[in-house]
């Protein structure tokens, strides 16, 4: 009963049913569409992080501080037989980490020297390339360092740097890949080596600062047998950062849920608004007819949140290929658009939204929710209409 | 230690050239003695020389260094007090957006004091190796220790013209592994013993830093370099000149001027 | 006869600002079953709010309201609601159909309220239309029909559940002759058919004519009560 006089009274009113229809279902495929985007970003940053950083999680000297390059020159150690011996079956590949100067081109760049092992697999880099016969040392660079440094493959350029005693020498090296990375922080301000020759240059064998560890070995399981030096961090320590990264990014994106929703949301609000003045002689009507209060509070609420189910209707006709054709065809990001400056790694040039059946789900019920709740805060009034009043048309 | 050192230097000097005379008027003949008079000073004679003429009891100098750059050069002027080889301050005059910032090193630590900021810093590690106000020298080339005998092994390796002027050519060797620049070539005045090209280079033989002094002074009795020009090789650029526009030795330098209550006067 | 309304002492009155403004003043009155009377009055004597008193739709200030034998005045909105839907009537002045609705559902309505099974509901929709002349109108929308038509759809839905009490607020007020006749007329048929007790607050001698018995009200007070022979019906 109620069903049918909510869907009379609701498409009864015609255009303007449409035009809130419209705006909210227009809503809806905007917030999926933007939420795919933030799962998208979430889980790739998180992705290309273990991918191409962290692996399993990090061995690592127990002074070692990324943020901190004045401590790298003292951050490494050598190899023990354990860890040597972990590196060996394939479960962690040591990284020597350690400050330079570059000078692409005549310019100085501050960077950091990362010598990694050729035939490593723990990360997915292509470590091979340097595998290369150049005649000078081969290096490796990512794209963002690419473009800041204007280095492209087979340029070569000075890297000065001070050894393990603190003297200084310089050296040509010769870029034998740019690699497409997905995080920044393993590119901007990076230059990846062979191990061996970054050991060479600095007079330490067998020197690492981390060792980054396979993500099916447990580094927990060689900790106690190895020098205390070393520390264990995992991968869910180091992606802490990543995560309150993206904490914060969550909060953006429920801005842009609530500037979206309002929009809507302001639309049904104004409609309830209006309906109950200039529906109190239904009102008067329908209880004369011998409704009570509280079934008009719910004819009125639901007829709101009808709103909701036809947006979601209208949304899933016109919605569900554009949002199939985002996800296939990605959303390129405009010229220009730096996503490296808001931190998040994972951003390359184009955005593949991810949409996950939970996360639409859960923003679908959540979103009607809060209509049937704009629907409702209005009718609510409706409880202190006397029947005589609403009959002559005022509210008491 | 460091006067000491200087010390032993000339009186080794005195004595070997005491030597030289005795042993020849002994027992050779004149035109041997001729050519004993012009005998060639050892190499580590000569880098003494060279160090007796950097280093000075005190000295207070105004300096301009020009920066060049790729596209505009900029002029940073400065005042310095030096006593010893420890102990120096330096403030600089222009342009407005650095005057007024001082910098104090006593002996391997440097500070320095932004008057914009209103707040002393002590430079350190990593830092000391950025250049001072985008020019080709580092906080560390200030903070080097000035006497090239201490640290370096001489080698002569020949003669050469430099500036229309006879020069010996020293080749320096570090004598342990921690010198920041493990090797250096010092094109010496045959007359005078000053420096008037230098190369610094890395451990592997890269060549890192040039300086060619373009124009040389005398004050009170000693060379200086009234012009110079530094060049850090791997940048690009055309370096960075040094000009000395006024220079006293000796000068009576209060203790006070050393202290870190200076920074902030 | 057996009163279905009876009023004793009864007085209402509203706050108007710090005082208060008498609407309806010691009134005693009873209606029996099948009683076809009319609050007769000028507009401010209280009819209409008499009328809604008596339709549990407002309460009164002092005094005792029964209907059905029920104190109004204990009534939960829930209880009064329930009486309305299944023992009181409406016509009011302007209809108030629900727009949106046909003529069927419009009249249907009650029944749905009632939770009658849908059969049951077609055929008493179909009877009451039958009787107001309507069948032909079933699919229509109010927006389609006529002053005199959109009444009778008011009066079937309002007969529809055949109640004890049918309240008709001035009904004939924005009609013309003709159909103020036809209305009238529909309404002594119903009358008499179905027994209701038919309360009309009005001032159109049209109406007065029909009543068997007219009430009389002045500034909120009984001024007479009595019953009319020779009227129409």
């Amino acid at each position: 009963m109620m069903l049918k006089l909510a869907l009379k009274n609701f498409f009864g009113a015609g255009l303007r049913t449409w035009l809130n229809i419209l705006v909210l279902s227009i809503a809806f495929v905007a917030i999926i569409w933007l939420q795919g985007i933030f799962v998208s970003f979430s889980s790739r940053a998180f992705d290309a992080m273990i991918a191409e950083e962290i692996g399993g999680g990090y061995i690592q000297h127990k002074e070692y501080d990324p943020y901190d390059p004045t401590s790298l020159e003292e951050t490494f150690a050598p190899l023990c037989e354990i860890l040597l011996d972990i590196q060996n079956r394939e479960k962690a590949t040591a990284m020597l980490i350690y400050p330079a100067i570059a000078y692409p081109a005549g310019r100085m760049h501050n960077v950091t020297l990362r010598g990694i092992k050729p035939e490593q697999t723990i990360l997915e880099l292509p470590t091979e390339k340097m595998a290369a016969d150049l005649g000078v040392v081969p290096v490796m660079i990512g794209s963002r360092m690419s473009r800041s440094t204007s280095l492209s493959e087979g340029d070569r350029f000075m890297i000065r740097w001070r050894d393990r005693r603190g003297a200084l020498d310089a050296k040509e090296f010769e870029v034998a890949a740019v690699m497409s990375l997905e995080n920044q922080s393993v590119d901007s301000g990076q230059i990846w080596m062979p191990l061996s020759d970054l050991q060479k240059m600095l007079q330490t064998d067998n020197a690492a600062t981390i060792m980054v560890l396979s993500t099916e070995f447990d580094g927990q399981s060689v900790m106690g047998r190895i020098a205390d030096d070393w520390i264990l961090k995992t991968q869910y320590d180091l992606t802490e950062d990543l995560r309150s990264l993206i904490a914060m990014a969550d909060i953006e994106y429920y801005v842009f849920y609530i500037i979206f929703l309002l929009l809507a949301l302001i639309s049904i609000f104004d409609t309830q608004i209006l309906a109950l003045f200039r529906r109190r002689k239904e009102m008067g009507t329908l209880m004369s007819l011998g409704m009570t209060r509280h079934q008009l509070i719910g004819l009125f609420t639901f007829e709101g949140g009808l709103y909701a189910l036809f947006a979601l209707l209208l949304g899933a006709v016109y919605g569900t290929p554009i949002l199939i054709w985002t996800a296939r065809n990605g959303f390129p990001l405009p010229e220009g658009m730096d996503m490296d400056s808001f931190g998040i790694p994972g951003i390359t040039d184009t955005i593949y939204p991810d949409y996950r059946f939970s996360s639409i789900f859960s923003t679908i019920i959540l979103s009607v929710i809060i209509v049937v709740i704009v629907s409702y805060l209005p009718a609510r009034r409706i409880a202190r209409l006397k029947p005589t009043d609403a009959l002559r048309g005022k509210w008491s | 230690m460091k006067l000491q050192n200087r010390l032993i230097w000339k009186g080794n000097y005195r004595i070997t050239g005491l030597l030289f005379l005795k042993a020849v008027a002994a027992a050779v003949i004149a035109i041997w003695s001729i050519s004993a008079i012009t005998q060639e000073p050892s190499a580590s004679e000569i880098l003494g020389h060279v160090d007796e003429n950097i280093t000075a009891d005190s000295r207070i100098a105004t300096i301009s260094m020009t920066i060049h750059g790729r596209r505009s050069s900029r002029t940073v002027r400065s005042k310095s007090w030096v006593r010893g080889t420890d102990e120096s301050f330096s403030e600089y005059l222009s342009p407005p957006r650095e005057a007024g910032t001082k910098m104090l090193k006593i002996e391997d630590e440097l500070w320095i004091y932004s008057p914009s900021t209103d707040r002393t810093i002590q430079i350190s590690g990593h830092m000391l190796r950025e250049p001072v106000m985008g020019s080709d020298l580092s906080y560390e080339d200030f903070m080097e220790d000035p006497v090239l005998s201490n640290i370096y092994k001489p080698e002569l390796e020949g003669e050469e013209v430099v500036s229309e002027r006879d020069c010996r050519i020293l080749h320096l060797t570090a004598k342990s592994d921690d010198v920041t620049y493990q090797s250096r070539r010092l094109w010496v005045d045959k007359e005078r013993f000053f420096p008037l090209k230098e190369e610094w280079y890395g451990s592997g033989g890269t060549l890192l830093k040039t300086l060619e002094v373009k124009e040389v002074g005398q004050e009170q009795g000693r060379w200086y370099p009234k012009r110079a020009l530094f060049n850090d090789v791997l940048k690009r650029g055309d370096g960075t000149e040094v000009v000395v526009e006024d220079i006293e030795f000796d000068a009576d330098i209060p203790d006070r001027v050393f202290s870190r209550a200076a920074l902030r006067r | 006869m057996q009163n279905v309304i009876e009023i004793r002492n009864m007085t209402k009155h509203y706050p108007v600002g710090t005082g208060k403004f008498t609407a309806l003043e010691d009134i005693n009155l009873q209606f029996g079953k099948g009683e076809f009377a009319g609050l007769v009055g000028p507009s401010g004597s209280g009819k209409t709010t008499l009328l809604n008193i008596v339709g549990t739709l407002d309460n009164q200030s002092e005094g005792e309201v029964a209907v059905l034998g029920n104190d109004i005045r204990i009534l939960s909105s829930r209880q009064a609601a329930d009486m309305r839907s299944e023992h009181i009537g409406f016509i009011f002045q302007t209809y108030n159909l629900l727009p949106h609705y046909t003529v069927f559902e419009n009249v249907e309505f009650p029944l749905i309220l009632l939770k009658y099974p849908a059969k049951k509901r077609s055929d008493l929709v179909m009877e009451v239309l039958e009787m107001v002349g309507l069948t032909d109108k079933v699919k229509s929308k109010p927006a389609k029909l006529s002053g005199g038509q959109c009444q009778r759809v008011a009066i079937a839905r309002a007969m529809v559940k055949k109640p004890a009490i049918l309240l008709a607020d001035e009904p004939t007020a924005n009609l013309d002759v003709d159909n103020s006749h036809n209305i009238l007329q529909l309404m002594v048929k119903m009358n008499k058919e179905m027994n209701t007790s038919f309360i009309f607050s009005t001032h159109d001698e049209k109406v007065i004519r029909y009543l068997r018995r007219k009430i009389n009200l002045l500034d909120g007070k009984v001024a007479s009560d009595t019953e009319q022979l020779n009227n129409d019906a």
